[in-house]
């Protein structure tokens, strides 16, 4: 229907006020249809991002380009992106089918068409018969949708998310994750969406820009970032992540041996680091097996003292300490014959050489 | 009971009995004063109570009958007009800029600007304009000065006196509250507006106005009865061509004849609440919002 090239391109935008700089040299290509966000925590540059895309603001430096046009000096009115706002900022005084038409009769369009288009994305969105209804006689997710709806009506290339699901309660959000998601799938509009919360952009998104600090420090799938983090920051702000101090070692059947605080453990090492060079382990909690399960003669055993041990339903989070290093977590998955061990018991805990990774020293979240 | 609760059974009393001195003392007492004198003939002293003393609706045909007052009488209710129409098209700019500037500072700096000249009375801040407007003022110097015009212009016989110093006296009551009004609009609003495709205009006509109504219409309702009820304002600034209908009443009452004062003053009163009636329904609100 539309064609493949309308493709959202930021190329090496910054922004700075004054001498603080918000938006560091940032570059990516977004190709038509997909659901991409920016992940980030606050005051890392993601709303500037979105605001420069959106309009609202200009960048200092780079350029934005939709469909290989540049959109610089294009006001917010008039180009082809609609903002979802984290408050959502419904028309109060205006009825449901007046807020979703509102882009359509603001440009003109016959009250025919308005009618038309209100019911078509009344029904997309599952709200038929709410027409006019006033917008406090919503709940909170129908308020969602309703602001969706308003954001398609004017047939955006690319639609923007302002961390929109913060403000609903946890059941709700998760439920809401996978309406956008089914919503951006039937569409085949471009998303971006900008979120704090790992867990939402993890669960919708095709790719995801790890961001901090103004800069994108990693774009990837999912799975990419959270399995193959490239930065510490990345390893750190996704996900729940152990991390050891240390050297890298010499490297033994393609992974290399880590000597820390932990003793030498066996890792990944995606950059090639040089032996010798000071390195951190990466060891995600979910990633530890209890050793007493695991055949004998399994590398990176560590055996630890029992710190705490919290059941919450689905896992056993238990922190444990190996002499005067830092504590660390394990999440033991509840597999139904899981004794909760005492604090104070020791406990053998081991994981995979290809669940770890070894990356250079840096920023963590 | 709730009310016990909250006052106790003395505070309860207390909140009552003052509000009903308020209201029948300051409120209803002047007020049907008023109407008893406006609907009886002037009589001496001598004659009150007596067969002649019968409630009439002749002052009522004196005040409005008599065409030169008739002709104050609707100058004054479209020179109220302008004025309220100035100023809302004055201020509603200020207003709007002062409220989307939310917290920064230059917003205290700008309303202390806008209050500072209302620390001083109204008459004198009138008659500084008088010396501004005045035959060989500062505007007229800068005018002639200019070559603008030939002869100085006669501000004071055109009503440019009155409606200049009307509309600078009552700004205030206007600013603030469509200011507060507008201030609690979610700026978020504007700006989905604007991300939607709606020109500015359109945004203020869809968006801020409907928002702002109670506070518009309270704006203009307050600055069109103290414009209509200015008296030191038309008198010091107006010329002998630009009678106000203030000082009709006002001449009534020097010359002693309250009955017919009083049944102008009631004229006044009857087109104040027309005007709030017709601003209600302009803006369509209703009495409980403006008075917020």
């Amino acid at each position: 229907m539309t064609p493949v090239s309308r493709a959202l391109e930021l190329v090496n935008v910054s922004k700075t006020y004054g001498e603080v700089s918000a938006v560091r040299d940032v570059s990516v290509a977004i190709p038509q249809g997909e659901f991409f966000s920016f992940l980030g925590p606050s005051g890392c540059g993601k709303t500037t991002i979105l605001r420069m895309i959106s309009g609202f603001i200009e960048p200092t430096a780079g350029s934005i380009r939709l469909d290989g046009k540049d959109l610089a000096g294009i006001g917010p009115h008039q180009r082809p992106t609609a903002l979802i706002f984290q408050n959502l900022a419904l028309f109060p005084l205006m009825s449901v089918a007046e807020n979703i038409v509102y882009g359509l009769r603001v440009r003109g369009a016959s009250a025919a068409t308005r009618r038309r288009k209100a019911d078509e994305l009344l029904e997309l969105i599952a709200l038929s018969g709410y027409a006019d209804k006033r917008i406090d006689e919503l709940s909170g997710g129908q308020k969602q949708r309703v602001a969706i709806a308003r954001a398609l009506a004017v047939e955006p290339a690319v639609l923007l998310l302002d961390e929109p699901l913060s403000a609903l309660d946890l059941k709700l959000r998760q439920h809401m994750r996978s309406e956008l998601r089914s919503l951006q799938r039937r569409t085949g509009v471009t998303f971006v969406y900008i979120t704090h919360d790992q867990g939402e952009a993890l669960a919708m998104s095709d790719r995801v820009a790890v961001m901090s600090n103004g800069r994108i420090e990693q774009i990837g799938s999912g799975t990419e970032v959270y399995d193959h983090p490239a930065t510490s920051f990345v390893a750190t702000f996704v996900g729940e992540n152990n991390v050891f101090d240390g050297c890298v070692g010499p490297t033994e059947g393609g992974l290399a041996v880590h000597d820390g605080t932990h003793g030498a453990l066996r890792a990944r090492n995606p950059g090639r680091l040089a032996p010798g060079t000071p390195a951190l382990l990466f060891v995600r909690p979910e990633r530890f097996r209890l050793a007493d399960r695991l055949s004998v003669g399994s590398p990176n055993v560590l055996v630890a003292e029992v710190v705490d041990a919290v059941f919450e339903g689905m896992s056993l989070n238990i922190t444990l300490r190996r002499g005067d290093a830092a504590t660390f977590a394990i999440a033991v998955p509840n597999d139904g014959a899981l004794p909760i061990p005492a604090p104070g018991t020791s406990l053998s805990v081991a994981f995979a050489p290809e669940d770890a990774l070894v990356l250079p020293p840096g920023p963590m979240a | 009971m709730s009310s016990v609760r909250r006052f106790g059974t003395l505070g309860l009393v207390y909140v009552v009995v003052t509000c009903a001195i308020w209201v029948l003392l300051l409120i209803v007492a002047p007020m049907a004063t008023m109407i008893d004198f406006a609907f009886r003939p002037f009589l001496p002293p001598a004659q009150w109570g007596g067969p002649a003393d019968v409630y009439t609706l002749r002052n009522f045909e004196l005040a409005l009958g008599d065409e030169f007052n008739r002709a104050i009488f609707l100058k004054t209710i479209w020179a109220s007009v302008v004025t309220t129409v100035v100023t809302f098209v004055l201020c509603y700019p200020i207003s709007y800029l002062l409220a989307r500037a939310g917290r920064s500072s230059w917003v205290g700096i700008a309303m202390i600007a806008l209050l500072v000249p209302f620390w001083i009375n109204e008459v004198l801040r009138s008659f500084a304009w008088q010396l501004l407007l005045a035959h060989n003022g500062f505007f007229n110097q800068v005018l002639v000065g200019l070559g603008l015009v030939v002869e100085p212009f006669d501000f004071m016989s055109r009503n440019i006196g009155v409606l200049v110093g009307l509309v600078y006296t009552y700004i205030l009551f206007m600013i603030f509250p469509m200011y507060s009004a507008m201030e609690s609009l979610d700026q978020n609003q504007i700006e989905a507006a604007r991300d939607l495709g709606a020109p500015r205009w359109r945004i203020h006509w869809d968006v801020v106005i409907p928002h702002a109504k109670s506070g518009l219409a309270s704006g203009c309702i307050v600055t069109f009865m103290l414009a209509a009820g200015s008296y030191a304002v038309p008198q010091m600034l107006g010329g002998t061509r630009s009678l106000w209908f203030t000082q009709l009443i006002y001449n009534q009452f020097e010359a002693i004849n309250w009955n017919m004062g009083a049944a102008y003053a009631m004229c006044l009163v009857v087109l104040c609440v027309v005007f709030i009636l017709a601003m209600m329904v302009l803006f369509r609100v209703r009495l409980r919002d403006i008075a917020q």
